[in-house]
C-alpha cells in the first residue's frame, strides 16, 4: 500500500501543537511508517515553492494549526486547502480561534503600541531597501478560525489538542480509515462525564478564582464556586485539568449542538448563582456574585471568542 | 423529517384583521416560503366552513403542517388543532400565528401592518417545520388514596374519596383521631359543641368500609410520581391492643408515671398509659414509651397486671408498612406559636396567663376543671379576664408577620362563654382590628361587643406581670388615647397561628414545598388553593395556612375532588409538549435537576439526564440553563427558535 | 413620526413573550385597541425561563437592532421561579454587552403581567423610540458564522 502523505502547518501559531504532535510517544514511529511528512515547518525546512508544487489533492491529510491573523495565513491556508485531500483544523486556534482570539477585543492600533511602542517603530507593510521593495502580509483585521477562509474537512480541537485524541487521529489516519467529513475527534459529550469528581449541583453563593483557595480535589469544581468550564467544554481529554485540581478553561471548544460556547456557560452559571430562596429579596446579593467575576471574556470565551457575538469590539 | 409541505391558512376574521392587513398580500408573499405548498384565504377561519376547508386542504395537499394566520391561539389553538386531528393529522403539527391581536388591531399603517403579519406567519411557519407529531403522554395508576393528618380536614376529604368508591388510607401522627378541633369546647358562630359535630365523623371515617386509619403513625418515605407513590409508613407500637381494651381505665390508676397531658395542654398531668380524651378514635389507651419507666428491659408492669382483658403487650413493635398510592392529600394542621417566644406577655412563665386552647379546655365540660372556669395558679374563678389578640401575629418585626385569621372570632366566643359561665364577671378585649369576614359572623361579634361586660380596647399590650395574685397588664387604648394599666385574675392569649412543626420535614419528605412562614404552599394562591405544585399531592386545612372550620372543610373536600378526579380516570393523560434529553450529548452533569420546580429532572443509572414527562410541565427552564444543549422542549428547540429568529429579522 | 421614517432608520425588534404573562398582556393590548409602532415581532415561550443567552446573542447576530422580553412578575411565574433565572442570565449578558461596547440598553427585561395591556404598548412604544435614538445595531449581520461547518 502506498503510504499516506501528510503536511503540517503552523499558522498564527505558539508551536504546542506541533509539540503535541509528539506526545503520542513511540506511536509515531508507526505514523512515519506509514505515511511520509512533506511539509511541517516547525519540524524541517521546507520552502513554499514545495508546497506549490504538489499537485492539487497530492497530500493526503494536512493538520493546519494556528489561527488566521496575517495575509500569509491566509494565503497558505488557501493553498494548502487545494493541495489537500483532507483539511483539519488542529488545534483550538484553527478550531474556534484559540486565546490568541482574544486579540479580537483589541483594536489593530492598541496591540501594536502595546507590542512596539510608539508609531515610528511599528513595522511597516511595505518596505523600501537599496532600491528594492519588500512587501510584507498584512495584518488582518480580525483573527479568525481556519473555516472563515477555507472549507474545513475535520476538528482536533484542544489546546493542544491531548494526546488520546492525536493518538485516535493517527490511528485513523495508519489503517487508512478516516471519518467522515465534518467529525471533531473529540467527545460529543462535555467534560463532567469523564471527570472524577463528586458533583451535588450546589448553588454558587459566590465565585472563586483558582489562585484565592486550594480546590478540595475530590468534590465538583462548580459546586465549589470556581468557574469550571467542564461543563460546557468538549470531552475526550480525560478532564486532566480538573484531575490537576485546576478547572477546565474550555480549550476544546463547545459541545457537539451547542453554537456559542461562552454563552451556553454563562447560561449555566447565571442559572447556579443562589444565596437564598428564589426571590427579589436576594436580587443584590445574586448581583454582587456576578460582579465577582473578574474577567468575563477570559473566562467564558478564552478560546472560542472569534466566532462568537463577542469577538469583537463595537462602536455605538 | 419528511419534505415538509405547509398550508398556510390567512383569516380575514370579517375586518378584525382585512381592514389593517392586506390578507391577500400576506397569502402571495407566503406561497413562496420555503416548505410552503399551499395557501389560501378566508373570512372566518374559525367557521364550520373554514375549518372544512382546512380539512380539505390536509388531505388534498398531503400537509405535513399547517399555520392559521389569524387571531391569538389563547383563542383559537385547540380549534384548529381539533379540526387538523379530525383530518389526519397530528394536532401537534397546527400552529397559529397571532396577526390580529399583535398586528391588525394595534397598528395603523396598513403597509406597515402587512410586513409584519408577513414575518410574523414566517416564524410560525419556521416552527412548524420543526415540529414533530407528539402523542399525550398516558400513565397507570393504582386505586389508592393517601390522607396525611386525622383532623377535621383530613377526615372529611377521606371520608370523600372514600364516599366516591376508592379505598382510603387516614394516617395520623398522635394516638387519636380529631386534631385541634377535638380540644374545643365550642365554635364559632353557632357555639355548636365541637365534640358533638366531630365525633360522628370521626366514628364514620373510623368505621368506613373503604378507610383504613392509621394513627400513632409516621410517613417515612415517598417516592414516585401522580398515579404511582411508594409510600412507606411506620406504625409505632401503642403496647395496648385497641380490639381488646374496654376503657376501663385501671392500668391508669396504678401507672406510676406522670407527664403533662397535651390535650389538656398542660393543665394537668396524665399518666404514661393513657386515653387521650374519652371519645377517642381508636378507642384504646396508649402506652407511651418516652413517659414509661421503661420498656426494654421491663421495669414496671402495674398496668399489665391490673388489665383484666389481657389488652397489653409489652411485646409490640413498630411496624414499616409499604404502599402504593394514587394521590396525597397533605392536612397537618396548625400549632400555636410558642408562647416561650412571647417574653412580653411573661413567656410562659405565668401560670394564669394562657393560651385559647387551654381556655378551651377550662371552658370544656369535660375538660380539668369540669367546665367551670377557673385559673390554674389557685383554682379561682376570675372575675377579670384580658384577652389579648394579635399574640405574636401581624408582629413582621419580632414574631409571625401574617394575620392567624381566627383568632378575633374565638376571642369573643371566649368572652361570650366568659360571660355565660361567670355571670358577675368582667372581659376586656384588646384589639388592633376586628376580622370577621364568614357568614354569621359579623353578628357573631355584634354579640360581644354589645354585652355591657365585655369591653373592646383598641390597643396593643406592651407587656404584663404578675404583681400578687393578679397579673398587671400595661396596655394603650389608641381611640381613647390612654395608656392603661389593668388588673386582671386570668390573661387568654390569641397566639398566633404556625404550621404544625412536623409539616417541613413531612413537605421535604414529599418533595413539595412550604412558604417562608412554613405553611404548605398551593399551586396558585387563587384558582390552585388545594394542589401543590407536584402532580397528585393536594394540601389542605390549616396546613396550608390560618382558617377555620368551615374554610378547613370546604378544602378538606376540595382536595378530595381533586384526589377523585385522578382517580376516575381510567388513564391520566398529560400534555406532550415537555422537555427531552439527548442522551448522545448529555454528559451527566446535573444543572438541569435543579433547575426544575416540579422535581420532574434526574440523573438515572446510565448517569445522563432523565425528564419525567408526566412531572414537567414545559418551562424550558431546565433548556436554559442546559450548557450541552442536550435538555430540549419538543417542538421548541433552539434549532427552531433560531430560524424563527432569523426569519423574523430578515430583510424584505 | 413621519419625518423619522423619512431619515429611514426603522428599527427591527424581537420580542420574547412568555405564554402565561405578557403574551396574554399583550394580546389585552390588542383586544383593548392600543396602538404602538409596527417594529416588534413577537416569539411566543412558555417560560421567560426559556430565553437564554445565546437565543438574544443570536437575535444581535441576527439583525436585531433591539431585543425585548416580557415575563411575568417576581413571585408569579406561573412555572414557580422561571423569571428570576431570566434575570440573572441577561444580568450576564449585559455586563457582556458592556464589555464588547453594545449598548446594554438594547436588550430589555420587563416584567408584564396579562392583566397590563397598557404596560406592553407603553414598554413597546418606549423601548421602539430608545432604539431610534440608539441607532441601528453595531454588529454586523451574519457576525457569528458559524464553526464546525
Amino acid at each position: 500500500m502506498a503510504k499516506a502523505k501528510i503536511g503540517v502547518y503552523w499558522a498564527a501559531a505558539c508551536g504546542g501543537c506541533d509539540c503535541s504532535l509528539l506526545e503520542v510517544n513511540e506511536q509515531i514511529l508507526d505514523v512515519i511508517e506509514a505515511a511520509d511528512i512533506l511539509f511541517w515547518p516547525c519540524a524541517a525546512d521546507a520552502k513554499y515553492e514545495d508546497v506549490r508544487a504538489f499537485a492539487h489533492n497530492e497530500l493526503d491529510l494536512v493538520l493546519f494549526n494556528g489561527a488566521i491573523r496575517t495575509e500569509e495565513n491566509r494565503e497558505m491556508a488557501e493553498l494548502l486547502r487545494t493541495r489537500a485531500r483532507w483539511l483539519a483544523a488542529y488545534g483550538s486556534c484553527a478550531h474556534t480561534g484559540g486565546v490568541i482570539g482574544l486579540a479580537n477585543l483589541s483594536t489593530h492600533d492598541e496591540i501594536f503600541a502595546t507590542v512596539f511602542g510608539k508609531q515610528a517603530n511599528w513595522p511597516k507593510t511595505h518596505v523600501e531597501v537599496a532600491g528594492r521593495s519588500l512587501d510584507l502580509p498584512a495584518f488582518l483585521e480580525r483573527l479568525t478560525p481556519l473555516d472563515t477562509v477555507v472549507d474545513v474537512d475535520y476538528y482536533v480541537p484542544g489546546c493542544p489538542p491531548p494526546r488520546e485524541v492525536v493518538s485516535g487521529l493517527f490511528s485513523a489516519l495508519i489503517a487508512g480509515d478516516l471519518p467522515p467529513k465534518g467529525t471533531v475527534f473529540a467527545s460529543e459529550k462535555n467534560l463532567c462525564e469523564e471527570c472524577a469528581r463528586e458533583r451535588k449541583q450546589e448553588r454558587i453563593t459566590r465565585i472563586l478564582r483558582p489562585h484565592e483557595q486550594e480546590p478540595d480535589p475530590e468534590k465538583c469544581l462548580l459546586d465549589q464556586g470556581f468557574v469550571c468550564m467542564g461543563p460546557a467544554t468538549r470531552g475526550g481529554c480525560g478532564a486532566v485539568c480538573p484531575a490537576a485540581n485546576m478547572p477546565c478553561t474550555g480549550c476544546a471548544g463547545p459541545t457537539a449542538r451547542i453554537r456559542d460556547q461562552g454563552s451556553a456557560m454563562l447560561n449555566t452559571l447565571a442559572s447556579l448563582i443562589g444565596t437564598g430562596e428564589e426571590n427579589e429579596e436576594q436580587w443584590e446579593a445574586e448581583d454582587a456574585v456576578i460582579a465577582q467575576l473578574a474577567d468575563l471574556f477570559g473566562t467564558f470565551y478564552r478560546f472560542s471568542s472569534a466566532h462568537s457575538l463577542f469577538g469583537r469590539r463595537y462602536h455605538e | 423529517m419528511p419534505v415538509p409541505r405547509i398550508g398556510v391558512f390567512v383569516c380575514h376574521c370579517g375586518l378584525n384583521i382585512e381592514r389593517t392587513v392586506d390578507t391577500k398580500a400576506v397569502a402571495e408573499a407566503l406561497r413562496t416560503h420555503p416548505g410552503v405548498v399551499h395557501v389560501e384565504d378566508y373570512d372566518y377561519m374559525c367557521s364550520d366552513p373554514g375549518q372544512q376547508l382546512i380539512k380539505e386542504a390536509i388531505a388534498e395537499h398531503r400537509l405535513t403542517g399547517g399555520v392559521v394566520a389569524a387571531c391569538s391561539p389563547a383563542m383559537h389553538e385547540p380549534t384548529f388543532r381539533r379540526a387538523a386531528e379530525e383530518a389526519g393529522l397530528n394536532p401537534y403539527l397546527f400552529e397559529m400565528a397571532n396577526i390580529r391581536e399583535h398586528c391588525s388591531w394595534v397598528h395603523l399603517d396598513r403597509n406597515e401592518a402587512t410586513r409584519k403579519a408577513i414575518r410574523i406567519a414566517k416564524t410560525l411557519i419556521e416552527k412548524v417545520k420543526g415540529n414533530h407529531p407528539l402523542e399525550p403522554v398516558q400513565i397507570g395508576h393504582v386505586e389508592k388514596c393517601l390522607v396525611i393528618g386525622g383532623g377535621i380536614t383530613g377526615i372529611q376529604a377521606a371520608l370523600d374519596v372514600a364516599d366516591a368508591g376508592f379505598e382510603v388510607l387516614l394516617v395520623e401522627k398522635a394516638a387519636t383521631l380529631g386534631g385541634h378541633m377535638a380540644q374545643l369546647s365550642e365554635t364559632f358562630p353557632t357555639l355548636d359543641c365541637s365534640q358533638c359535630i366531630l365525633a360522628p365523623k370521626m366514628v364514620e371515617a373510623s368505621r368506613h368500609p373503604n378507610i383504613r386509619t392509621l394513627t400513632y403513625s409516621e410517613i417515612l418515605e415517598v417516592s414516585g410520581y401522580i398515579g404511582n407513590y411508594a409510600v412507606k409508613i411506620r406504625r409505632n407500637p401503642t403496647y395496648v391492643d385497641p380490639e381488646t381494651c374496654n376503657l376501663c381505665g385501671e392500668c391508669a390508676k396504678v401507672c406510676p408515671e406522670s407527664v403533662p397531658s397535651e390535650f389538656e395542654r398542660g393543665l394537668v398531668e396524665r399518666k404514661a398509659i393513657y386515653i387521650p380524651f374519652p371519645q377517642a378514635i381508636p378507642s384504646s389507651y396508649t402506652l407511651d414509651e418516652t413517659a414509661c419507666l421503661g420498656l426494654q428491659p421491663l421495669r414496671c408492669s402495674e398496668c399489665a397486671k391490673v388489665c383484666e382483658p389481657g389488652a397489653i403487650d409489652f411485646d409490640m413493635r413498630p411496624e414499616i408498612l409499604e404502599e402504593e398510592v394514587a394521590a396525597i392529600i397533605v392536612a397537618t394542621g396548625y400549632e400555636l406559636y410558642p408562647i416561650l417566644n412571647l417574653g412580653e406577655y411573661g413567656g410562659g412563665e405565668i401560670s394564669d396567663v394562657i393560651d385559647g386552647l387551654q381556655f378551651e379546655r377550662l371552658l370544656s365540660s369535660s375538660g380539668p376543671t369540669g367546665g367551670e372556669v377557673r385559673r390554674p395558679s389557685d383554682g379561682k374563678i376570675p372575675k377579670r379576664v384580658i384577652f389579648i389578640q394579635c399574640a405574636g401575629s401581624r408582629d413582621p418585626e419580632n414574631h409571625n408577620a401574617h394575620c392567624s385569621k381566627i383568632c378575633c372570632m374565638y376571642t369573643a366566643k371566649h368572652a361570650l362563654l366568659y360571660r355565660h359561665a361567670v355571670h358577675d364577671g368582667e372581659a376586656i378585649v384588646f384589639y388592633i382590628d376586628v376580622r370577621a369576614g364568614g357568614k354569621g359572623y359579623e353578628e357573631f361579634i355584634q354579640k360581644a361587643t354589645e354585652d355591657e361586660r365585655i369591653r373592646y380596647l383598641r390597643g396593643k399590650v406592651a407587656r404584663l406581670y404578675r404583681e400578687d395574685d393578679q397579673i398587671v397588664v400595661w396596655g394603650v387604648d389608641t381611640i381613647s388615647g390612654r395608656r392603661m394599666e389593668l388588673r386582671a385574675d386570668l390573661v387568654v392569649l390569641a397566639l398566633s397561628i404556625d404550621p404544625h412543626p412536623s409539616a417541613r420535614e413531612l413537605a421535604r419528605t414529599l418533595k413539595i414545598s412550604c412558604g417562608a412562614e412554613g405553611f404548605l404552599k398551593e399551586a396558585h394562591p387563587k384558582l390552585r388553593p388545594v394542589e401543590s405544585l407536584t402532580a397528585g399531592i393536594f394540601v389542605a386545612g390549616a396546613g396550608q395556612g390560618p382558617k377555620d372550620i368551615p374554610e378547613s372543610v370546604a378544602q378538606g373536600s376540595g382536595a378530595a375532588a381533586k384526589a377523585i378526579t385522578l382517580l376516575v380516570q381510567e388513564k391520566l393523560t398529560h400534555s406532550p409538549e415537555v422537555v427531552a434529553i439527548d442522551e448522545a450529548v448529555c454528559g451527566g452533569c446535573g444543572v438541569c435537576v435543579g433547575m426544575c420546580p416540579y422535581g420532574a429532572l434526574s440523573l438515572n443509572g446510565a448517569g445522563v439526564a432523565e425528564c419525567n414527562e408526566v412531572l414537567c410541565e414545559g418551562c424550558g427552564t431546565c433548556v436554559s440553563a442546559c450548557p450541552t444543549g442536550a435538555a430540549q422542549l419538543k417542538n421548541m428547540t433552539d434549532a427552531q427558535l433560531h430560524e424563527m429568529i432569523e426569519v423574523a429579522l430578515a430583510d424584505g | 413620526m413621519a419625518d423619522e421614517r423619512a431619515n429611514g432608520f426603522e428599527p427591527k425588534i424581537v420580542a420574547f413573550l412568555c405564554r402565561w404573562c405578557s403574551y396574554a398582556g399583550a394580546d389585552l393590548a390588542g383586544v383593548s385597541r392600543m396602538t404602538y409602532p409596527p417594529n416588534v415581532v413577537p416569539i411566543r415561550v412558555n417560560c421567560s425561563g426559556r430565553v437564554d443567552v445565546g437565543m438574544v446573542v443570536d437575535a444581535l447576530s441576527s439583525g436585531a437592532d433591539g431585543v425585548l422580553i416580557g415575563g411575568c412578575h417576581p413571585g408569579d411565574c406561573h412555572y414557580v421561579n422561571g423569571n428570576y433565572k431570566t434575570r440573572r442570565r441577561m444580568e450576564m449578558l449585559k455586563r457582556a454587552l458592556d464589555g464588547v461596547g453594545i449598548d446594554r440598553r438594547r436588550v430589555q427585561l420587563e416584567w408584564i403581567s396579562a392583566s397590563e395591556g397598557a404596560k406592553f404598548r407603553d414598554t413597546v412604544t418606549a423601548f421602539t423610540q430608545l432604539i431610534k435614538e440608539l441607532g441601528p445595531s453595531p454588529v454586523p449581520v451574519g457576525a457569528t458564522a458559524d464553526g464546525e461547518g
